[in-house]
């Protein structure tokens, strides 16, 4: 084995020789990079294009990389090696709130809050308590550690011919009204709720609705922060509602088997009454072929005449903007200048007439010649007041967001609503990061 | 063997082989008619031949996806791992399967063994040195690291094939005054070459469909790969089925019809290169 | 000869361009991996390592989903064993028979190798699509047998069996040409004379055809083992969240998600490194099993 370790000790030497070796960059301009889940051929991804595209002509010392992409997977590991390896990327979306405490805590992301008192007049283009939604306070950190950028607003969808088929004059209120509307479908030969269980997601916003409806905001924030458990009776009670509307018949057959592009477009051709999901839906619709286009409107998720306090509590998923904390001071002026670009009032609306996606920034209105849905979108968004984020966004631990969906989906086949929360419960005891 | 009348067994097999080909070449087929379908179109019915040919599905494809640039950036990566893991690969092989020394099962063990180790185990430390090294986007180190993942199979298939070389040869070579360079290039590597070949359309195979390595060492647009090319139509919110169809077909068809290529040259190497005694 | 077979500096030139490969991009990356296994990580740079000992791995060994996923992968190994290197090689020596339409044939069974893992996930999602407008449903309904008609990839009794049939369906074009490349290496006369010994069939396979392709048999057989150890792509885009109830977890998808999605490192390693160990020990085993019995020389 001489000759073995002659080859390792040679190796070894040149691996030591070249990490010496410091690369050389070309210091005249100052490069950043900026990573959004918007890429190829989407409206978003040719706004974000040009307008870097734009950014950099004003400000021919600064180069700014677009590394977004599309694809979740891909996104996320890009993301987390780029995190390990310590390149984070200048500007970035994660969606998270709680499960930035770590980041934070060690850097990774930079803290906002004096940027943004040092700039009153940015600072308010912001709606009112956006930017709390990434105020880490209550989990321990203090500041505000992301940018809220876009507004997911959860709302269920439906087909207004389908709806008339069935005899239904007016959108539910209530979950009893549901309840009845669910069954008028289901008498017509409509199926009420396209559903892709395959896609986890799409069944645990569902619950997320039901959790909000029943337990409100700060129940939710208990539930993250431990204050409250899983397997506590209200929180098992909504876990039993979600199950039971599958024996209302509000599913359809097989839907567990189902992926979220097939939910899609059994609601596009009509095959089913109403789909529960949020805003960004409505340019993807519009960017299909649908012929029912005209037919959808939304409503919001019903509440339950039991809980009459929760009536008002909408679920609105918002994704932000982290920037890293590990800039050098020319970096963190480069990056700041360009968010503070990108979140200027032109180039929001420029976005949102684009796009047509929701914004928390205060006048922005829909364009014109939108479509009436994401008009009365926009403005049912600006009667929100109190609204509850995704149940899992409170919660450090970080294993919650499959074990709950999972554990939902089960439940949906076979399992009960109680040893669901068992489950879900025993995960988060297990991996709920203690400090 | 060469004019024998055929039994019925032998008739029903071939056609039971034709039909299970059939089926198998299916999902080509599939693919050809989604990627002229409407999205819409698709999921109405699975089967149905397509209503129209939308041609701007591939037009889509061709400029979202950038197939092009992707598909001649695939290719050089490809060539290259192929050329290192092959010649490489068949050097190592003739040594640990022909030559006698101290630690040869070992350090074949150790080749072997790589197979073994799923890609994702070494996504971190990898990463971690390349962004010390500053070495990201670069497509000589991309090259060496596939052919590191390629050289498990190629040493093993190869070696395989060495060892079925009779030992005569070679030394008959040497009796009339080759050295060793000669007889492993002259006699060895032409002997290889079907194993070459099957080994390097597995490794190709992995080359092309592999996305998480360009995925995390290229950030450069200009220098992605197919399989990155075809995540663009892959979205939160929504699939492009169509336009990733017309992608795919973009893709998967000149390897096709290249693999066919590649028969006829598989075929003439073993007429010409083998020495059958 | 023989003096060259022994000679260290012909070894050296051959051996080390692919040693030195080798060890950078793949075992010392490895070996990283490993020390991270014994490691608390959350991912970050800024946060250096923090020496757990074996905990990641009695971790592990506590968790009834990671048990789960080594029965899982184990029953994917043999049932894979089982039905590809047979099919393969069986489909091989068919073609190899078969003088007209050979070519047809190995391109017919070697194009879903070259399909992207995308396109055979969606080709395989609309015949296992759950309600009877799924290929395999409607094909039950019309040949008579609507009762069997299933969610096939979410029922738990059957979701396994079918990534299994995917990954079956994409790997034995490849057996197939292991076996047909072993075939033609072959020299005639050996098959001739086999021919001539006048055995038929099933005797002629076991008897001519085994012991003659026993090297690329077993390379095939550890080429299974090893390649469904580590399985990942078909079972993550088939089934993202690993099934109901967890009937579809392999280790390395648990893996993936461990260190990418939970930030769990040191855990995603551990699991990395069982992997390893596993197919290591089960693929040396089955070299030994198949070592007892020798190939013909020829």
């Amino acid at each position: 084995m001489k000759t073995g370790k002659k080859v390792l000790g040679a190796v070894l030497a040149a691996a030591m020789a070249l990490s010496s070796i410091t690369p050389v960059f070309a210091a005249d301009k100052v490069k950043i990079t900026f990573m959004s889940r918007d890429s190829g051929d989407t409206p978003m991804a040719k706004v974000y294009e040009d307008q870097i595209a734009a950014f950099m002509e004003e400000n021919p010392d600064i180069e700014v990389q677009n590394d977004s992409v599309y694809e979740e997977s891909a996104y996320n590991n890009k993301l987390k090696v780029a995190l390990s390896t310590g390149e984070t990327p200048n500007i970035f979306y994660y969606p998270a709130i709680a499960g930035l405490k770590e980041w934070a805590q060690n850097g990774v992301l930079l803290d906002l809050t004096d940027s943004l008192n040092e700039d009153e007049e940015w600072k308010n283009t912001f709606l009112d308590g956006a930017l709390d939604t990434y105020d880490l306070s209550a989990y321990g950190v203090d500041g505000i550690y992301a940018l809220p950028n876009e507004l997911n607003v959860d709302a269920i969808f439906y087909n207004k011919a389908l709806f008339e088929k069935a005899g239904i004059e007016k959108t539910p209120e209530t979950m009893d009204e549901l309840y009845e509307d669910i069954d008028k479908l289901v008498a017509a030969g409509i199926t009420p709720f396209g559903v892709g269980g395959k896609n986890t997601w799409v069944m645990g916003h569902i619950f997320n609705n039901i959790l909000a409806k029943r337990i409100g905001r700060d129940g939710i924030i208990k539930l993250g922060t431990g204050e409250k458990k899983w397997t506590d009776d209200d929180v098992v009670e909504c876990l039993q509602i979600t199950k039971d509307l599958k024996d209302k018949g509000a599913f359809a057959e097989g839907f567990e088997g189902m992926d979220y592009n097939t939910q899609m477009n059994q609601f596009l051709t009509g095959e089913v009454a109403m789909i529960s999901h949020s805003s960004p839906i409505i340019p993807e619709m519009f960017n299909s072929e649908s012929e029912i286009l005209d037919d959808i409107s939304f409503f919001a998720f019903p509440y339950f005449e039991d809980k009459p306090e929760y009536k008002d509590t909408h679920v609105v998923y918002t994704s932000g903007w982290m920037l890293s904390g590990t800039m050098s001071d020319e970096e963190k002026e480069a990056t700041l200048k360009l968010v503070k670009y990108m979140t200027s009032k032109e180039s929001i609306q420029e976005r949102m007439n684009a796009a047509m996606r929701v914004a928390p920034y205060k006048d922005i209105d829909a364009p014109e010649d939108a479509p009436q849905i994401f008009k009365d979108m926009v403005e049912y968004t600006g009667t929100i007041t109190d609204s509850v984020g995704e149940y899992f966004d409170y919660d450090t631990c970080s294993t919650l967001v499959d074990t709950s969906r999972n554990g939902i989906l089960n439940m949906m086949l076979s399992d009960s609503a109680e040893n669901t929360a068992q489950t879900i419960q025993a995960d988060v005891d297990a991996n709920r990061p203690q400090s | 063997m060469k004019t024998k009348k055929h039994s019925a067994g032998y008739y029903i097999g071939f056609l039971i082989f034709i039909i299970v080909a059939l089926i198998n070449i299916y999902p080509m087929v599939f693919s050809i008619f989604c990627s002229f379908k409407g999205n819409l179109e698709i999921f109405s019915s699975f089967t149905a031949l397509p209503k129209k040919l939308r041609i701007e599905n591939y037009l889509t494809a061709w400029n979202v996806g950038n197939i092009g640039r992707y598909f001649l950036n695939t290719i050089i990566l490809a060539v290259g791992t192929l050329a290192i893991s092959g010649l490489f690969g068949a050097m190592a092989s003739y040594v640990l399967a022909k030559f006698k020394f101290r630690g040869k099962s070992k350090i074949y063990l150790l080749f072997i063994s790589g197979m073994m180790i799923p890609i994702q185990a070494v996504l971190i430390p990898l990463s971690y040195i390349f962004g010390k090294l500053g070495i990201m986007n670069n497509y000589p180190v991309l090259i060496l690291l596939y052919a590191a993942f390629c050289f498990p199979m190629t040493i093993l298939i190869l070696t395989g094939f060495m060892n079925g070389i009779p030992t005569e040869l070679e030394e008959a070579m040497v009796i009339d005054g080759a050295n060793i360079y000669q007889v492993f290039f002259k006699m060895i590597l032409p002997l290889s070459v079907p194993g070459i070949v099957s080994v390097s359309i597995f490794n190709f195979i992995q080359v092309w469909n592999n996305l998480l390595f360009p995925l995390i060492f290229i950030s450069d647009k200009d220098k992605g790969t197919i399989s990155m090319g075809l995540l663009a139509f892959f979205g939160e919110y929504s699939t492009d089925y169509s336009s990733s169809m017309a992608g795919i077909c973009l893709t998967t068809i000149p390897v096709i019809i290249a693999y066919i290529f590649f028969q006829e040259k598989i075929e003439n190497g073993l007429m010409s290169g083998a020495v059958k005694g | 000869m023989e003096k060259i077979r022994k000679n260290k500096k012909v070894i050296a030139v051959f051996l080390i361009p692919a040693v030195l490969i080798y060890l950078c991009f793949e075992l010392i990356p490895v070996v990283m991996s490993v020390y991270f296994s014994f490691n608390d990580w959350p991912g970050l740079q800024a946060v250096p390592l923090k020496f757990v000992g074996f905990k990641n791995y009695s971790n592990l060994f506590h968790n009834a989903v990671f048990l789960k996923s080594l029965q899982n992968v184990l029953i994917y190994v043999v049932v894979s064993v089982i039905l590809q290197v047979p099919i393969g090689f069986g489909l091989g020596l068919l073609i190899h028979h078969f003088k007209k339409g050979q070519r047809f044939f190995k391109a017919a069974f070697f194009i879903p190798m070259i399909l992207s893992v995308t396109a055979v996930a969606l080709l395989w999602n609309f015949i296992y699509f759950p309600t009877d407008k799924g290929i395999l449903n409607s094909l039950l309904i019309k040949i008579g047998l609507g009762n069997y008609i299933q969610q096939w990839l979410v029922n738990p009794k059957t979701s396994l069996i079918c990534l299994i049939v995917v990954s079956t369906w994409t790997s034995v074009g490849y057996y197939m040409i292991i076996c047909l490349a072993g075939l033609t290496s072959i020299p005639d006369s050996v098959l001739e004379a086999g021919e001539l010994d006048g055995a038929t069939g099933w005797k002629k396979i076991w008897n001519l055809y085994i012991p003659m392709l026993w090297e690329p048999l077993k390379m095939s057989t550890i080429m299974v083992i090893t390649g469904v150890l580590k399985i990942f792509d078909t079972v993550y885009i088939l089934t993202p969240t690993g099934g109901t109830s967890n009937c579809t977890i392999v280790p390395a998808l648990l893996m993936y998600n461990e260190a990418y999605r939970y930030g769990h490192y040191g855990t995603g390693s551990a699991i990395a490194t069982v992997i390893f160990v596993l197919s290591a020990a089960v693929s040396i085993f089955s070299l030994k099993l198949m070592n007892q019995k020798e190939s013909i020389e020829y």
